[in-house]
């Protein structure tokens, strides 16, 4: 089984004891996948199931490194046992603006994803999250391939994401999860 | 520079060092296979030193404390020991 949404949207509670958990819903608010991300991990293991009951593992997110600037997570379909591809967190460029390389299973760059302009992003690192994230990720050469939108809520994190161009949902989906759990953190 | 990264078919993929930690898809079957991080052996010693410094402060606090205390210095360790296991 695998993950095949062009619209969804992806809700983490903010305030949870140990570790966060996710979920993905589809455009009728039903739930497609499930995540818990493991507390105390130094080294990022998320795993994405198809419900709670956490009996259908469906794509893993794993980070290279424990600790890494330029931190690289490789994604995997779990029912496939097969690497998808990567996402890439471009470290420098990522102080003032979000950034992040999408990299296709042979680690070559594919698309880019980047926070929606400069002086918003700006603003964002000093008043907190009062202003709403969004994401475009875009081919190498600038054609849109997705939006992904964060909805403003102290207690609620909502990450809407819309694929509108030819890339494999599965590698979005890794990506949103990314930028609902590390994101966060460092944001 | 590279590294290698050993599938269960019995190939031996030769990865550049960027992927180390990561995951490769074996040239020959296709599976993902881990690839070795390249810190791995400092987190190994890192662990067994923390198992030792264990050991000896639970001894030490048996002289200093008795029974009593080597318990609560053993149990802290061990939990220590746990959340270190967790997090590398
Ligand atoms: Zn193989």
């Amino acid at each position: 089984m695998s993950f095949n949404l062009r619209r969804f949207m992806i809700r983490r509670k903010i305030f949870t004891v140990l570790g966060a958990s996710f979920h993905v819903y589809d455009p009728d608010g039903q739930v497609v996948a499930f995540s818990r991300q493991k507390a105390f991990k130094l080294k990022e293991d998320i795993r994405v199931y198809t419900d709670e009951t956490k009996s259908t593992e469906l794509l893993t997110v794993l980070a290279r490194q424990v600790i890494d600037f330029s931190a690289a997570y490789d994604m995997v379909d779990s029912a496939e046992q097969r690497k998808i591809g990567a996402a890439r967190r471009k470290g420098w460029s990522s102080i003032l603006r979000d950034s992040w390389e999408l990299l296709d299973e042979q680690d070559q760059p594919i698309a880019q994803l980047r926070e929606d302009s400069a002086f918003k992003a700006f603003l964002r690192r000093f008043l907190s999250n009062l202003i709403p994230q969004h994401y475009h990720l875009r081919t190498l050469d600038g054609h849109d391939l997705a939006t992904l939108c964060v909805r403003f809520n102290p207690f609620v994190y909502k990450l809407e994401v819309d694929v509108t161009g030819d890339i494999d949902v599965r590698l979005v989906l890794g990506i949103g999860v990314l930028l609902a759990a590390v994101e966060r953190r460092q944001g | 520079m590279s590294v290698e990264a050993f599938c269960e078919c019995g190939h031996l993929n030769e990865v550049p060092d960027t992927l180390a930690g990561g995951i490769v898809n074996c040239a020959a079957c296709g599976r993902a296979t881990q690839v070795p991080g390249l810190r791995d052996h400092y987190w190994t010693a890192l662990k067994l030193a923390a198992a030792v410094g264990w050991a000896l402060v639970t001894a030490w606090a048996y002289t200093a404390a008795g029974l009593p205390g080597a318990l609560i210095a053993a149990v802290g360790g061990a939990l220590a020991l746990f959340v270190l296991s967790r997090m590398l």
